[in-house]
Formats: C-alpha cells, sequence, structure tokens
C-alpha cells in the first residue's frame, strides 16, 4: 500500500473545463487504477480525497469549486506546489462493453477508466445547464442536461434506458450524485445488467482506520470506493444515509445540504 | 489456548479493538468483532457533538503514524441509536469515554449504565484536544476523576486509559488504583509532529499529533511494565503490537488484553486473526497451554 504520506509535487498545466471545474496536471507519476481516488493536501487549508483522472502519463486530477478547500484548489496556479499521498481504495473492473454514466463532477474518474479499455463502450453525462458539461470535446459523449440546453432534456438515466434497450452492455460503470446512481441501479437490475459505482463519503485518513467514510459495513475508503451492485444491494445506507464529520448518521438530504 | 477472562468478562482471544480506530458506527464494530476480535472498543464518547480537526489528520512516518482527529462524534445525546443497536455485538464491547469536566464523565456514564457495556474505559489522556482539562497530567486530579466515576458505574468495571505524555507512569497508575479503577490500559498515543521539509509546515492541520505503530511499542512495553508493578491491576496493553510476538511481548510486560489499533493499516482487517494465529503458535513451539502461565512472566 502507498505509504500515508504526502508527496510536495509542482502544478505543471491547468486547463479550464468550464467556468466551475479545472483540470490539473501533476509532477508526478503514480501506478493507479481507474476508479482509484489520492489526497490531496493544500498545506495550510485542508486535505481532500479526489478521483484520479488520468495516470497513465503525469497524475491528473478534475476539481469543482464548490466548497472553502475546492475553491482554494481552483485559485492554484501553474508552478504551485501541493501534496500527494495514494493511489487509495479499490478502482472499476474493466469489462468492455460497458456504459459509463456519470454526473457533475463524477465524470473524471469515468474519463479514466475510458481511456484505459480500447472496445465497445457508450458514455453518457448528465447536468444542470450545459456549461456545468465537462469533457465534450470528446466526441462519443451523449449529454444529457435538466434544462435542455445541451442534448436530451432530463435526466441521464432517460438515456441510460434507452441505450440499454438499444443494445444491452455487459455492465454499467456510473459515478455521480447518489440518488442518480440509485436510479442507474434500479435500470440495470429491472435489465439484468451488472453494474459498478463508486461512492462519495467524508473522509479524513483514507486508509481505512478512522472510521469516519462508513457505509453500511463498508469502509468506503478501503472497500471501495467503487462497489458493485451486489455489495450496494446489501448497503442498508447505499442511497440514504451518509456519517456527518461528527460521525451522525444523516439522511443523504441532510449530509448534502449541510456543508459543501 | 487464547480464551481469556478479564475482570470476568470472557473473552474468546486477548485482542481488544483499540478506541478511535473504526469505532464510529455499530455496524463497523461488529465487523470487527466478526473479524476476529476478542472486544472492541468504541470511538470515544464526548459530552457534546464534536467535528474533530481539519484534515489532514493523519500522517505516516517511517515507523508509525501520527493522527489528531480530535474526537469528533456525535456526543452521548445522540447516541441512543447507537447503543441501541450495539445490543446486538457478538463480542463484549467497551465504551471509552472523555469529558472536559469531572461532571461530563459522570453524565455519561449515567447515560451508558443501562446499556450495560462490558467495560467503561476513561480517554483522560488524547493527546488531540486543547481545551477542558488534562486529567491525567497530575495524579491527584486523576485520583478523584477516576473516584467520581467509579461511585456512578455500578457493576460496570472503570478503566482508565494512561498516557505516557507524564513525568511518572507508575504515579498515575498508583492514582487510578487508588481511585478504584478496576483496570488499566496503557497507553494512548505519545504526542509528536511531524514537518513536511518540502511545505515547511507541519503536514497535521493540528500540528501536533499522537505517535501510534510500531514507534510507540517500546514505550508501550515499558509502561504496561511499570503499571504493573506499580498496582498489579489487570491491564490492556496499547501500543504498537502488530504481530502475535508483539502481543506476546505485552503479555509478558504483565498485560492481560492487547489492544490493536494502527495494526490495522499496517496488516489490514484481518490483523486480529493473523495476530491471534501468530499467537498460538508460537505458544504451541515453546509449550505454552495458557497466557495466565506467561503473563508478567518478564518480572523478578
Amino acid at each position: 500500500m502507498a505509504k500515508a504520506k504526502p508527496e510536495m509535487t509542482r502544478i505543471l498545466r491547468i486547463k479550464k473545463e468550464n467556468p466551475y471545474v479545472k483540470t490539473i496536471t501533476l509532477d508526478m507519476k503514480m501506478k493507479a487504477e481507474p476508479g482509484q481516488f489520492v489526497m490531496i493536501w493544500l498545506p495550510g487549508v485542508d486535505e481532500k480525497p479526489m478521483s484520479i483522472r488520468s495516470s497513465n502519463e503525469n497524475l491528473m486530477i478534475t476539481v469543482e469549486a464548490r466548497g472553502k478547500c475546492s475553491e482554494a484548489f481552483t485559485c492554484l496556479k501553474e508552478g504551485n506546489s501541493i501534496g500527494v499521498r495514494g493511489p487509495y481504495g479499490k478502482g472499476f473492473s474493466h469489462v468492455k462493453d460497458c456504459i459509463m454514466v456519470g454526473g457533475g463532477i463524477g465524470m473524471p474518474p469515468l474519463m479514466n477508466l475510458s481511456e484505459s479499455m480500447d472496445g465497445n463502450m457508450r458514455m453518457l453525462q448528465g447536468a444542470r445547464t450545459k456549461n456545468r458539461l465537462i469533457f465534450t470535446d470528446r466526441h462519443d459523449m451523449m449529454t444529457a442536461t435538466d434544462d435542455g440546453s445541451e442534448g436530451h432534456r432530463g435526466f441521464v438515466t432517460d438515456l441510460l434506458e434507452k441505450e440499454i434497450l438499444k443494445k444491452k452492455p455487459r455492465i454499467v460503470y456510473t459515478c455521480g450524485p447518489e440518488l442518480m446512481m440509485v436510479k442507474v441501479m434500479e435500470i440495470c437490475k429491472r435489465h439484468g445488467v451488472g453494474m459498478e459505482a463508486s461512492l462519495e463519503r467524508y473522509m479524513r485518513c483514507g486508509i481505512g482506520i478512522c472510521g469516519s467514510c462508513v457505509c453500511g459495513k463498508s469502509i468506503v475508503c478501503l472497500d471501495g470506493p467503487v462497489f458493485t451492485m451486489e455489495q450496494l444491494e446489501k448497503n442498508p445506507d447505499f442511497g440514504k444515509h451518509a456519517l456527518s464529520r461528527s460521525a451522525k448518521k444523516l439522511t443523504l438530504g441532510e449530509y448534502y445540504g449541510g456543508k459543501e | 489456548m487464547l480464551p481469556t477472562e478479564f475482570l470476568g468478562i470472557k473473552l474468546k482471544n486477548p485482542l481488544v479493538l483499540a478506541s478511535g480506530i473504526l469505532g464510529t458506527s455499530p455496524e463497523i464494530l461488529i465487523r470487527m468483532a466478526e473479524s476476529g476480535a476478542g472486544a472492541v472498543t468504541m470511538k470515544s464518547i464526548g459530552p457534546v457533538e464534536r467535528e474533530g480537526n481539519i484534515n489532514p489528520n493523519i500522517v505516516e512516518f517511517d515507523c508509525g503514524l501520527l493522527n489528531a482527529m480530535g474526537l469528533p462524534g456525535p456526543g452521548y445525546k445522540n447516541m441512543a441509536g447507537k447503543m441501541e443497536e450495539l445490543k446486538n455485538c457478538p463480542v463484549p464491547l467497551f465504551a471509552s469515554i472523555y469529558g472536559s469536566t469531572v461532571q461530563d464523565f459522570v453524565d455519561i456514564v449515567k447515560f451508558l449504565r443501562e446499556y450495560r457495556p462490558a467495560a467503561i474505559e476513561l480517554d483522560i489522556s488524547c493527546p488531540n484536544k486543547d481545551d477542558g482539562l488534562s486529567f491525567s497530567a497530575d495524579p491527584e486530579t486523576t485520583r478523584q476523576l477516576v473516584s467520581e466515576v467509579r461511585k456512578h458505574s455500578g457493576s460496570i468495571p472503570v478503566i482508565p486509559k494512561l498516557t505516557p505524555n507524564t513525568s511518572s507512569i507508575p504515579l498515575l497508575a498508583e492514582a487510578c488504583r487508588k481511585g478504584g479503577a478496576d483496570a488499566l490500559n496503557a497507553i494512548n498515543t505519545a504526542s509528536g509532529m511531524v514537518i513536511n521539509i518540502e511545505a515547511r509546515k507541519p503536514v497535521l492541520k493540528y500540528k501536533k499529533g499522537g505517535v501510534s505503530g510500531p514507534a510507540l511499542k517500546p514505550i508501550a512495553v515499558r509502561c504496561v511494565y511499570e503499571s504493573y508493578e506499580a498496582t498489579g491491576l489487570p491491564i490492556i496493553g496499547t501500543g504498537g503490537v502488530t504481530t502475535g510476538r508483539d502481543a506476546i511481548e505485552m503479555i509478558m510486560a504483565g498485560a492481560s488484553l492487547v489492544g490493536i489499533g494502527s495494526a490495522l493499516y499496517y496488516r489490514g482487517l484481518d490483523a486480529f486473526r493473523l495476530i491471534a494465529g501468530e499467537m498460538e503458535e508460537w505458544m504451541k513451539n515453546n509449550n505454552i497451554d495458557s497466557l495466565q502461565d506467561i503473563t508478567g512472566a518478564a518480572h523478578g
């Protein structure tokens, strides 16, 4: 396992994906699986888990300005240094003939996965509105927006159901808002398709000992963040509960309403 | 070979999940129980809800971990549901509690009584919070606290957890005994700091933290040894145990039970089974039938 010790590394390039999201390329190589995450340290500010956008060449992460910390991340400049430790957790399987369903900042690990496989795959992305979409330079990306400003008007899960009916894939990979992933799981179940989803929970240690990110019996940073449908079906907290920073069990509404 | 009795509590083995490690939810405590722990300790319960420190909360160094979680927890008034679920815990459950005043401790003990944990551990030694009294810094304050808590715990044994951040372990251990402690846990983490020289900053947001893992082990073995000599009380030996040999060493120093914490990082969630297996193997090879035969064997 990777040492739980941040290594300071320089930011080589910053690319703006949309008005809220940036992709940061670091002066660091890392052997990692798509779906795994790193802990990114901003000295004096905070440390946060972030999914890996790419580790094919240099390590890349994609950040959205949401809370105080991620806003500080998006203010970083090329040449600045940040701390990195990882990779941690379990990533996605690699089954060709798949559909990927991403929502918002859930897209980067799916892009990473798609670039690590060749063969038959379909990419679906959902967002509130056109300028929230990312990676749209990818030609095969099918999109859905709540307001219809780009692609299908409505949920990305509508697209998923259509695509499954067109041709059943062997597996569906998803990452994004948890209620979207619950819907993805329902659809997959109904059509008898396998599925893997990447979960988000408040994390501290990232190495499976502090218990901050527990979801049901699962330790998200160690057993996940990617879980199979079989695991999620047995998890009573998936789609329902998350622990607060004070380890109080909250509903997902409370969890996402009360913090960044 | 490994079944043990401690304060009248029967355990299938002497390995106890240490407080603060994964003990945040009933589900995960039960999972640890199922993965081979002889007993499990909850994350410390405090008087009020507390978010803990901002990240980084943990950093590894060459031979250990440094952490400063800052005692995050929902506070005892929000714990009723969790305590109810923990009635299904398949192994003895130890509750750990902390407070800023004697009254805090007493209030939490009163709350816990109806749930009948197998024992109540007193976290008087967490190095990672500044507010409130540092009870274990002074033996007389410690004695008064233990004595007050013991008055309210009824038949539930009370186990103060000692800190190595003190000038004299024997005086501290003896103060606990005088206060009516049923057993001792030695030790909590040792105060330390790790600086990243490229960032020119302590890694932890809280700056200092508690050292655990292999670096803590010789300190813990010494504290267990001294506590055993000073009091003769049963001891949970905690600090840097990652192998069966480490556990045997702790027992020879005078521990009846052995706390397991950072080992879950070094050896994975299967640490309990691995360590128990190594203990049995060593005992077989050395013709030891029972742990009682070697408890405190290093003394005299």
